[in-house]
C-alpha cells in the first residue's frame, strides 16, 4: 500500500508538472499576426503590436512579477494605449499594445517551453524577459535562435556575458555584481569596514554575488569571516544558527545574497536575537517598500523605524535626478500616492504595487528604450530595432542611457547602495550619486 | 557545550513544528485514506488569518487558534462531506479511492493557493511577535521560538489525550484500525472520517498560527510545508500520530545539526533518512 501510495504521489506531481505547463495565455488576439523573424512585406491589416512573456505568476518567483518588473509593465501598456498605441511607420499608424503573458510557475523548464512557443508558432511582435538570471540564461539563446530582441528584467550577472558573445540580441539593463559589488568594496573602504559574513543562496545570483564579493574583498583587505550557502526553499532553514554564528565571528559586515523569501526571515531572526552589526545589508528585496511591513507588521513599531540603517543594494530615489523624479510622480500617479499608503492597505490585494528602488526605474527603461527603438527605426523587424539599441543613446528616466557591449554601462545607474534613513531609502554610494551620508554603525533595531 | 544546546534547543523547536505539521496529515491519511496534498495551503491559509487578526486587529496570536482552528475544522468537514466522500462512493475499490483522492487534492490544492494569491498577492509576509532573545547556558535563543516550542508540545500532549480518552477519539482509531469491525461495532464511519478531516484542518490551522509566529510566510510556501509533512509521516509510518511526532522530533534535531554545518544539504539528509528507513523498515519507524 506504501509503495502504491508513493507511486500515486510521483504521479500526481508529474501531472501537476505537465498541467503546469500548459496554462493559457492571460489574452489571446485573433488578429494578432507573426512579427519578430517574419521577413514578408508589413500587414496593412495589422492592429496591434504583440508583446509576449513568460512570467513568474505563481511559485516562489511570483513575487517579482508581482513587485518589480510586473507592475511596470502593465504601467506602460495602459500608458501607451492611453495615448493611442506606438507609431510605426512602416504601418503608417499608431498600433496599441497587446500584453500576451504566461504563467511559467517559477518553472525555469516551463519557461522555456512557453518561450518557444511565443516565438515560434505564436511569433509574438516583441518578447518581454522572464524572471531571475537563472531564466535570462536559457531565454537569451531561444531569443536568438528566433532572431528575437530580449532586454533583461530581474536578474543579471557575470556569466551572461558569455551568452552575449553568443546571442547579441539580449541586452542586460539591471545592475549587478559586476557593478554594485566595487561600490560596496568603496563604502566598506570608507567607513573603515574590514570583515565580513555573507549568507547567499545556492544559486545563480547568490554564488556569483558571493564571489565577486569573495573576490574584491580580498583584494580591498576585507576578510571574509564567512560564506554560508543556504538552499532555495528555506522551510528547514534554522536562521537562528547562522544569525549566532555571524555574531560568533565578530564581522562588522553582515550580507544576505538571496532573494525575499530568505531575506526577510534572516532580517526578522536578526531582529529577534538582537543581532546589530556595523552594516546590515540585504540583498534583494531589501530595496521594496514592502520590506517595512513585513518586518514591523504586529510590533507596535513604525515601518520606517524598523528598517532605519539598513542597507540594500539599489539604488535610486526622487532625489537622483529630475528623471528620477519624474518616473516617480508617474508611477505614483498610477499605483497610487506613495508607498504607505499601499503598505496600509492589505485588502489591496494583487493590486499591491511597492516602490523598488533598485530595479523599478531600470525597467521602466526597458519599455523607454523598445519604444523609441520602434519609434525610431519606424520597423518592428527585431534585427533593425537590435543594431539601433546597441549603437544609440537613449533619453530615459535614468537620463542618457546607452549600451556598452550589450550590457548597460555602469554610468547610467543612480547608484549601488542604498540604506533605509527616516523611511527613505537614500543612495550612500561614495561620490556623486550620494543623496545621504551613510549612518554607519547602523543604529540598534527599533524595540515596541 | 554551548552548541550541543543551541542544537538540542533548536532542534526541539523545528522538531516540535514538523510533528504538528504532519500529524494533521497523518490522522486524514490513518482514518480517511487521503494523502491531503493541500494540507501546507490550509496551514499558510490559517497563517495569513492570524497575520490580519494580529495587524488588523492587534489580538495576540494565539486567540487566532479560535478563528482559524474554527475555520479550517468546518473547511475539512464540508470537504470530506462533499468533495472526497462523492469520490470515494464512485471509487472502485480502496486503492482506486486513495490515488483519485489525490488528484482531488491536487485540485484544492492549486484553488486555495491561487485564491490566497489573489487575496493576499505573492509577497512573503510576516508580523513580529516576542521578537526579543533569551539566553539559555550561554546561548542565544528567540523568545517566540521558545514560546511556538512549548505550545506545539502541549498541542501533540493533549491530542494524544484526546485520541486515547474520549468517545470520538476512540472512534476514530478504531475507524484507523479496522473500519469493517469499526462499522460492526456501531461506528459511523462516513462521520468519522468526516471529523478527521475537519480536526486534520484544526490541527493544520494551530500549525500555521505557530509558524506564522515565528516565520515568514507566502501564499506560494503551503506546498513547502507539505512536503515536510509528507516525509515527517511516510518516515513516522503512514497514520501513525506517535510515529509522526517521533519522526519530526528526530528530524528536528538532525535537521539543525546539519544545518549548523551546511545548511544547503538539509533536504538531501532528509531524503537520504527516508531512503534507508524505505530500505530498511517499508512500514515507517511506527507503522503497521
Amino acid at each position: 500500500m506504501l509503495k502504491r501510495t508513493l507511486s500515486l504521489v510521483l504521479a500526481a506531481l508529474f501531472i501537476a508538472a505537465a498541467l503546469a505547463g500548459c496554462n493559457k495565455p492571460s489574452s489571446n488576439d485573433p488578429n494578432s499576426t507573426p512579427g519578430g523573424t517574419d521577413a514578408t512585406p508589413p500587414d496593412p491589416g495589422k492592429q496591434s503590436i504583440v508583446i509576449g512573456g513568460v512570467r513568474s505568476q505563481s511559485g516562489p518567483l511570483a513575487i517579482f512579477d508581482q513587485t518589480a518588473f510586473g507592475p511596470l509593465y502593465r504601467m506602460w501598456a495602459d500608458e501607451v494605449n492611453a495615448d493611442g498605441g506606438i507609431y510605426v511607420e512602416e504601418y503608417g499608424k499608431k498600433l496599441p499594445v497587446e500584453l500576451k503573458i504566461y504563467d511559467d510557475k517559477s518553472d525555469v523548464q516551463t519557461m522555456t517551453q512557453l518561450y518557444e512557443q511565443l516565438c515560434l508558432e505564436e511569433q509574438v511582435d516583441i518578447l518581454l524577459p522572464p524572471v531571475s538570471t537563472a531564466a535570462l540564461f536559457a531565454a537569451a539563446p531561444i531569443a536568438q535562435k528566433y532572431g528575437y530582441l530580449l532586454l533583461s528584467a530581474e536578474g543579471g550577472a557575470t556569466s551572461l556575458k558569455e551568452q552575449i558573445e553568443v546571442c547579441p540580441n539580449f541586452f542586460s539593463v539591471l545592475s549587478f555584481s559586476d557593478t554594485q559589488v566595487p561600490d560596496l568594496v568603496t563604502l566598506c573602504e570608507e567607513q573603515g569596514i574590514t570583515s565580513a559574513y555573507i549568507v547567499y543562496i545556492e544559486d545563480l545570483h547568490g554564488t556569483e554575488y558571493f564571489t565577486a564579493t569573495e573576490n574584491a574583498f580580498a583584494a580591498a583587505g576585507i576578510e571574509i569571516k564567512a560564506g554560508k550557502p543556504i538552499p532555495l526553499d528555506t522551510t528547514t532553514t534554522d536562521f537562528n544558527a547562522i544569525i549566532n554564528d555571524a555574531r560568533a565571528s565578530g564581522a562588522q559586515l553582515f550580507a544576505t545574497y538571496v532573494y525575499p523569501d530568505q531575506a526577510i526571515p534572516l532580517a526578522a531572526t536578526a531582529i529577534a536575537l538582537e543581532y546589530n552589526p556595523d552594516i546590515y545589508l540585504m540583498g534583494s528585496g531589501g530595496s521594496f517598500d514592502f520590506i517595512k511591513g513585513a518586518l514591523a507588521g504586529g510590533s507596535g513599531v513604525s515601518p520606517d523605524d524598523m528598517v532605519e540603517g539598513m542597507m540594500a543594494w539599489g539604488a535610486w530615489n526622487g532625489r537622483s535626478a529630475p528623471e528620477a523624479q519624474a518616473f516617480l510622480d508617474k508611477f505614483d500617479a498610477y499605483f497610487g500616492p506613495d508607498g504607505q499608503n499601499i503598505l496600509n492597505n492589505p485588502d489591496a490585494g494583487d493590486k499591491e504595487v511597492y516602490h523598488d528602488w533598485w530595479g523599478h526605474i531600470c525597467y521602466q527603461t526597458v519599455f523607454e528604450i523598445i519604444q523609441e527603438a520602434i519609434e525610431k527605426t519606424g520597423t518592428l523587424d527585431n534585427q533593425k530595432l537590435v543594431d539601433y539599441i546597441a549603437n544609440n543613446h537613449f533619453q530615459t528616466s535614468l537620463g542618457d542611457t546607452w549600451f556598452e557591449n550589450n550590457m548597460l554601462a555602469a554610468e547610467c545607474y543612480y547608484g549601488s547602495v542604498g540604506q533605509w534613513q527616516n523611511g527613505e531609502f537614500e543612495v550612500v554610494d561614495v561620490g556623486s550619486r550620494r543623496t545621504a551620508d551613510p549612518i554607519v554603525p547602523k543604529p540598534a533595531w527599533a524595540k515596541p | 557545550m554551548t552548541m550541543v544546546l543551541t542544537i538540542l534547543i533548536n532542534g526541539l523547536v523545528f522538531g516540535s513544528v514538523y510533528a504538528l505539521l504532519s500529524m494533521g496529515l497523518s490522522t486524514q491519511y490513518g482514518v480517511a485514506r487521503i494523502l491531503n496534498i493541500a494540507h501546507g495551503e490550509f496551514i499558510v491559509l490559517a497563517s495569513f488569518i492570524t497575520w490580519e487578526l494580529v495587524t488588523d486587529l492587534g489580538v495576540h496570536p494565539l486567540t487566532a487558534i479560535a478563528a482559524a482552528g474554527a475555520i479550517l475544522f468546518v473547511i475539512g468537514f464540508a470537504l470530506h462531506r462533499t468533495l472526497f466522500k462523492r469520490v470515494r462512493d464512485i471509487s472502485p475499490n480502496a486503492a482506486a479511492f486513495e490515488g483519485d483522492a489525490i488528484l482531488v487534492a491536487f485540485g484544492v490544492y492549486f484553488i486555495l493557493q491561487n485564491l490566497m494569491r489573489i487575496k493576499w498577492g505573492s509577497q512573503t509576509t510576516g508580523y513580529s511577535f516576542m521578537a526579543y532573545p533569551v539566553s539559555i547556558g550561554g546561548a542565544q535563543f528567540q523568545a517566540r521560538s521558545l514560546f511556538v516550542f512549548a505550545f506545539a508540545a502541549v498541542i501533540c500532549v493533549l491530542y494524544n489525550l484526546f485520541l486515547s480518552h474520549t468517545r470520538t477519539g476512540k472512534s476514530i482509531r478504531a475507524a484507523a484500525q479496522d473500519p469493517v469491525a469499526a462499522r460492526m461495532l456501531g461506528v459511523k464511519i462516513n462521520r468519522v472520517m468526516a471529523i478527521c478531516f475537519g480536526i486534520g484542518g484544526f490541527l493544520a490551522a494551530c500549525a500555521g498560527v505557530l509558524i506564522s509566529m515565528n516565520q515568514t510566510f507566502s501564499s506560494v510556501t503551503g506546498l513547502n510545508y507539505t512536503v515536510i509533512a509528507v516525509i515527517v509521516v511516510v518516515l513516522g509510518g503512514l497514520g501513525s500520530i506517535r510515529g509522526s511526532i517521533l519522526s519530526g522530533f528526530i528530524l528536528g534535531i538532525v535537521g539543525t545539526a546539519v544545518n549548523s554545518y551546511d545548511p544547503s544539504i538539509m533536504l538531501v539528509v532528509f531524503y537520504l533518512i527516508i531512503l534507508v528507513l524505505l530500505i530498511v523498515r517499508p512500514k515507517g519507524l511506527l507503522g503497521r
